[in-house]
């Protein structure tokens, strides 16, 4: 996408989540209470040209960061949503397939190595945290058929499915307004057309896109960090303290410098990392490393921005304690850190990577 | 990953068995809580086990002990079965109703003793030593530093009413909260410091000259008219009696600081609201607004030097309360982490023979015991050199019983002009070096302890992965709660500058 497109398409965020958003967030963080969901959310989405971001080639993944780095400067819950569509979309166009729209439900908080194994087309499983899950129209659960990689797409409507189960919303640290619940397969008997992708193409694709998505998951991680020190910021220019401004305390003054170094870095590191990321491979270790760091960073910075707010950033008032909670679940997107952490070193060991499968 | 994905199928499901088990959300909140907190219950330590520092000191003849040890047994045994059984339904419930108040739960508290634990048992109180109290609010917080906070902090305010020497106003208070703990109806206590202009500022001498205060206590016939704004007061909305913190001249606060006890029923009293915090959610915390509220002249602590030695008295027993708060969250956070390393596997392997986790829940073990020596140094630094030395010095031991104390000769005696002089002078021979340790120590167990909490409730999380996340799990909430820790009682950087003044300008002589 080229800059003056990529200007305007973040002018209409700003815009549209200035004035449509930003007034229904608090409705959003009680979703799980209230099960309300914006019904025009995902048509005003639609209408932005964000969702099938997925699906257009021309849309590479800076111009996809973009739009996840302004959303989650709003609300990293949509933007989170958001980025559950994008990956669905991809994988749809992968596989063939056109989304026949409503929401896309797709069990983001999985590293690879966490699908599920199961022998034969009769499943019986488990997907814990799927987003998206409780208003999807189509879940896409990965999972792994007698040592196969499988990409499985299951239509949940108004009606219950025998043998399939969603529970009730759960309540989550953070992202609140991305709705998340488990789903439950008991006995289910999985047909030849629900299978969108397997084998060893669609482990080096899934691979690929699980790698790349960690660009996209910088870039909300990226927005939230750039909201929570502008608020900050915003804060410190104006609360008194010892008969100044706090902005006018050399120790408010080197939290803030840190602040925004760090804003700084972890904004450019992952645009730099989108544009050098290559379409068909996974990231490299440097980049892995990085995206690793971004979630750290992002739950200590924004505990810093709560804490130059005091009692004031504890409150939901302001903002800062969502972000925080927010920042720090994004730590799980995409896989336990652990094994992220395990696979990337395990492949640099045995001198290949172990992203791209063993032909 | 294929060769993964095979090693995990050779090492048979990468599921522990009871995956079908109900979701914890279809279960009612009682039942959530109580998955949760069956999970967390292994056997408790003993009170040598856990606290071997006291243990020795017992053995030496700190008598208080041997009462700490005894009432920490029955503390525990209450955590178990009324507190963590309820916590996560509690605050669960709370995010759709933050005006709900567990008032079964604070009956039992009541049962227990633990509002009037270190009062002196001539006002109703058990008389035990503020480490028994304090060692009670770790037991609780490892299950919620929530309740602990509901039920600790009226101490905050009777620490601030102590800290004048107004021996008739500490008898008011103590006698409130005791008499309520005995009929089973617990009475709360607040302390009204934070105002919308001014925070931590107003904890320091320093600070408070130039802080931006709008509580004024202006003199009027009889007594003073309070009008002013409190915010983020705990309790707020639950007190009986709120202990406010005003000055009686804007332009000159260092010296006019008051303390005023205002009943909350008093004309005048408003709580236009409630906060919504991010966790502690069963403490509520209110903003207080008091509109020309006449304060009796006897509702007023007749004191002096409030702002220099009594905040520093204060804050030293206070902060090392908090610092026992972290310590529970500390303790709690690896222990839930512990409980579910070893009912959990990644990739097929339990987590607890994997030796990264192992690693991971040793640090967190080790935090725990590093937060709970710290608090503990500042709580016995704070005996020797702040409120509890004395309070040591005015009754050199001397605690009638309650009967005592209910005779009109008892309050005579404390009521009267002669035990208003020797309060004074206790104050005035209280050593500034020993009071100044005992506030750095509480500054140091205040920042340290907070500290050690997140990072263990960040680690917990981070071991359990995307489960972590779930609020049924116990562990998400640890994290809510604790952050609070790091901010009330002054933030961590202010008692660090706090510490600075106190402690290292005293020794480089700056």
């Amino acid at each position: 996408m080229d800059l003056q497109s990529l200007e305007i398409l973040r002018r209409s965020l700003e815009s549209w989540g200035t004035e449509t958003l930003r007034p229904i967030v608090s409705d959003l963080e009680h979703y799980p209470f209230s099960h309300r969901f914006p019904v025009g959310l995902r048509g005003d989405l639609e209408h932005l040209g964000i969702l099938e971001t997925g699906a257009d080639r021309e849309i590479d993944l800076e111009a996809k960061g973009e739009i996840l780095f302004t959303m989650a400067g709003i609300d990293a819950s949509v933007a989170t949503l958001v980025l559950v569509q994008i990956l669905g979309f991809e994988l749809l166009a992968l596989s063939g397939r056109s989304a026949s729209g409503g929401w896309l439900a797709l069990p983001i908080y999985d590293h690879p190595l966490e699908w599920p194994a199961t022998s034969g087309r009769t499943v019986c499983s488990e997907w814990r945290n799927v987003p998206a899950l409780p208003n999807a129209d189509r879940a896409l659960l990965p999972m792994i058929f007698d040592g196969i990689p499988s990409l499985v797409s299951v239509e949940l409507g108004e009606a219950p499915l025998a043998g399939v189960e969603v529970s009730e919303p759960i309540l989550t640290l953070g992202f609140r307004g991305c709705p998340i619940a488990d789903l439950r397969v008991n006995r289910y008997c999985v047909e030849r057309d629900q299978v969108l992708l397997e084998g060893d193409d669609f482990a080096h694709k899934a691979a690929v896109l699980w790698s790349q998505a960690e660009v996209l998951a910088m870039a909300i991680r990226s927005g939230i960090l750039h909201a929570s020190y502008q608020t900050a910021l915003e804060y410190a220019g104006q609360r008194y303290q010892g008969g100044k401004i706090i902005l006018e305390h050399s120790l408010v003054r080197r939290m803030l410098a840190d602040f925004h170094l760090a804003d700084e870095r972890v904004q450019r590191s992952w645009r730099r990392i989108a544009r050098d990321a290559a379409p068909d491979r996974p990231l490299d270790d440097g980049a892995l490393a990085e995206a690793l760091d971004s979630g750290i960073e992002a739950a200590h910075y924004t505990s810093i921005g709560i804490q130059i707010l005091g009692g004031y950033g504890y409150m939901e008032d302001f903002g800062q304690e969502k972000r925080f909670r927010d920042a720090k679940q994004s730590e799980w997107l995409l896989g336990h850190a652990q094994l992220k952490r395990f696979s990337a070193f395990e492949s640099a060991l045995a001198g290949t990577s172990m992203r791209e499968v063993e032909r | 990953m294929k060769a993964l994905q095979e090693r995990d199928r050779e090492r048979g499901s990468s599921r522990l068995e009871g995956r079908f088990a109900p979701p914890l959300e279809t279960l009612s909140a009682p039942e959530i809580s109580l998955r949760a907190g069956e999970r967390a219950a292994a056997r408790e330590w003993s009170f040598d086990e856990r606290y071997p520092a006291l243990a020795a000191l017992e053995r030496k003849g700190f008598r208080e002990i041997r009462a700490a040890r005894e009432y920490y047994d029955r503390i525990v045994e209450f955590t178990r079965t009324e507190v963590t059984p309820h916590v996560l339904g509690i605050d669960r419930r709370m995010f759709e109703d933050p005006a709900y108040v567990p008032w079964n739960l604070l009956r039992k508290a009541c049962s227990q003793g633990l509002f009037s634990a270190a009062f002196p048992r001539a006002y109703g109180g058990l008389g035990l030593h503020p480490l028994a109290s304090v060692i009670a609010m770790e037991v609780i917080a490892t299950s919620c530093v929530g309740v602990a906070n509901l039920i600790g902090v009226s101490g905050l305010a009777i620490a601030v009413v102590l800290s004048t020497m107004d021996l008739r106003a500490v008898r008011r208070v103590a006698e409130l909260i005791c008499d309520a703990e005995r009929k089973g109806e617990p009475k709360f206590l607040s302390t009204c410091v934070t105002e919308p202009g001014s925070g931590s500022d107003s904890e320091d001498r320093e600070e408070l000259a130039k802080a931006r205060l709008c509580t004024v206590a202006r003199p009027v016939p009889g007594g003073y008219r309070l009008s002013g704004t409190k915010v983020f007061i705990s309790n707020g909305s639950l007190a009986e009696l709120h202990v406010v913190l005003a000055v009686r001249d804007l332009r000159d606060p260092v010296n006019t600081l008051t303390v005023l006890l205002v009943p909350a029923d008093s004309p005048g009293v408003s709580i236009p609201r409630l906060e919504k915090k991010m966790g502690q959610k069963i403490c509520p915390a209110a903003e207080v607004v008091f509109e020309e509220v006449f304060v009796p002249e006897d509702h007023c602590c007749r004191t002096a030097d409030l702002s220099g030695k009594g905040i520093a008295n204060v804050l030293a027993l206070t902060r090392a309360g908090v610092g026992a708060f972290a310590t529970g969250v500390a303790e709690g956070a690896y222990r839930r982490a512990h409980e579910y390393a070893r009912t959990h596997a990644l990739l097929g392997v339990p987590l607890r023979q994997q030796q990264w986790a192992e690693h991971a829940l040793a640090e967190m073990a080790r935090r725990a015991e590093l937060a709970r020596s710290s608090y503990i140094s500042a709580l016995l630094a704070s005996c020797r050199g702040g409120l509890q030395s004395l309070v040591d010095d005015l009754t050199r031991g001397f605690d009638p019983p309650r009967w005592v104390g209910r005779t009109a000769l008892w309050r005579r005696l404390v009521d009267s002009p002669r035990a208003l002089r020797l309060a004074a002078r206790a104050l005035d021979r209280q050593r500034e070096d020993l009071l100044d340790a005992a506030a750095s120590a509480g500054d140091v167990a205040k920042v340290s302890c907070t500290d050690l909490a997140m990072e263990n409730c960040h680690e917990a999380l981070r071991l359990m992965g995307k489960d972590g996340m779930r609020h049924d799990e116990g562990v998400e909430k640890l994290l809510r709660d604790a952050r609070l820790l790091q901010i009330y009682e002054g933030t961590n950087q202010v008692n660090l500058i706090d510490f600075a003044k106190r402690r290292l300008r005293r020794r480089y002589g700056e």
